[in-house]
């Protein structure tokens, strides 16, 4: 199942496009992805702590 | 822990991306620094890095279990110098995700869900290239069973497993590629509150568990053993050439199944008790835990010969 902008206990993605670097996150509760996705936000500072939630953040699934 | 599964999934979705890399996080993965994700993540987009390791800084006497087997003996077979090769934290080329991708398809048709130790490995086997990145602090994900018999049987029978699998590749010399980050020199605060525990567990072992360390340790081992049980608990130590063999003898132990391997790897937990009692100690008297345990490490490679012997005919051990 593929849903947008969402993360899961289990395992959730998140793609920063304009890196080309896909992120996969495993077995990490929402509330800490939030917190990876606002440091690797940080980390690409290209992205920006807001495109990493809307532009870079666009696709993530649960498996 | 990062699960075959999710090397399966993640080569799919960066397929469908058409990523150039990947970066793969497990629990507690907030805690990594941006600089060390950005560092992470640069190394693979480097293109030379197949495999990007983080090295952790943990807090003082912790992540023992990697430090008296899991590194040293991974190490030693493969020819990495991957300090925790225990991964939770991984760069990935896409070559790389495709090969471990590939492997951890096998593992879950294998129903091997719990297999841990085996990306690093993986990456020897197919002559990438591995590297290691200093990240820093993290949180470690606890285990949901602090038990160290569990712990330790479970991290412990996924590398033997591994050993097994990969016999061809390790009994040929390799050789280990020079050291690029600099030891570790820190002293590390006392921590020898519980070593009297442990070196009395293992001596009500060293009287109780004969009839299973017969089958498995060769009798100059058994012997060396007895005598260091006689020390004081503050003057405890392992040589780390006698913990080699006894971690050696182990494996070769748990693929001939000599006994029941769930019984053979408790077996091994009071002897691992007595190498964390001699290692506080050493470190207490003044020695970087670091420096010992490249001590230890070193050991394995030397007597790396030991175990390749052993393997290959193990009926001549007690000759």
């Amino acid at each position: 199942m593929t849903t947008e902008n969402s993360t899961s206990a289990e395992t959730a993605t998140i793609d920063l496009t304009t890196a080309d670097l896909l992120v996969v996150g495993s077995a990490i509760p929402p509330e800490e992805f939030e917190a990876v996705l606002a440091n690797l936000a940080e980390a690409f500072p290209d992205c920006g702590t807001t495109a990493a939630r809307s532009q870079c953040a666009r696709k993530s699934a649960h498996h | 822990m990062l699960k075959p599964a999710d090397f399966v999934n993640a080569f799919e979705i960066a397929r469908e991306q058409q990523a150039r890399a990947i970066l793969m996080l497990g629990p507690g993965a907030h805690s990594l620094k941006p600089q060390a994700l950005r560092e992470l993540a640069n190394a693979v987009f480097s293109g030379s890095i197949d495999l990007a390791v983080p090295r952790y800084t943990l807090p003082p006497h912790s992540g023992l279990i990697n430090s008296a087997i899991l590194y040293p003996l991974t190490r030693a077979l493969f020819a990495t110098r991957t300090r925790f090769p225990l991964t939770i934290d991984l760069g990935l080329s896409i070559r790389m995700a495709e090969r471990l991708a590939t492997v951890g398809k096998r593992f879950a048709a294998a129903n091997q869900d719990d297999a841990l130790l085996w990306p690093v490995n993986e990456a020897a086997v197919a002559a990438f290239q591995v590297d290691e990145v200093e990240v820093g602090t993290r949180d470690v994900p606890q285990p949901s069973d602090p038990d160290i018999n569990a712990i330790l049987q479970l991290v412990t029978g996924s590398l033997f497993a591994e050993i097994e699998s990969k016999a061809t590749f390790w009994q040929r010399p390799r050789r280990l590629p020079a050291p690029r980050l600099q030891l570790d020199e820190t002293l590390l605060s006392d921590g020898t509150a519980d070593v009297p525990r442990m070196v009395e567990a293992f001596r009500l072992a060293n009287s109780n568990l004969q009839e299973i360390w017969c089958l498995v340790l060769p009798p100059n081992s058994l012997l060396a053993l007895k005598r260091i049980s006689a020390l004081d608990a503050g003057m405890f130590r392992m040589p780390e050439n006698l913990w080699a063999r006894i971690i050696f003898d182990f494996v070769v132990a748990y693929r001939l199944r000599t006994i029941n391997r769930g019984h053979l790897l408790g077996a091994l937990i009071p002897l691992y008790l007595a190498w964390v009692a001699g290692h506080l100690n050493v470190t207490a008297s003044g020695m970087p835990s670091e420096r010992h345990i490249e001590a230890v490490a070193a050991a394995f490679e030397a007597d790396k010969s030991y175990l390749v012997a052993r393997w290959r005919w193990p009926d001549r051990f007690n000759s």
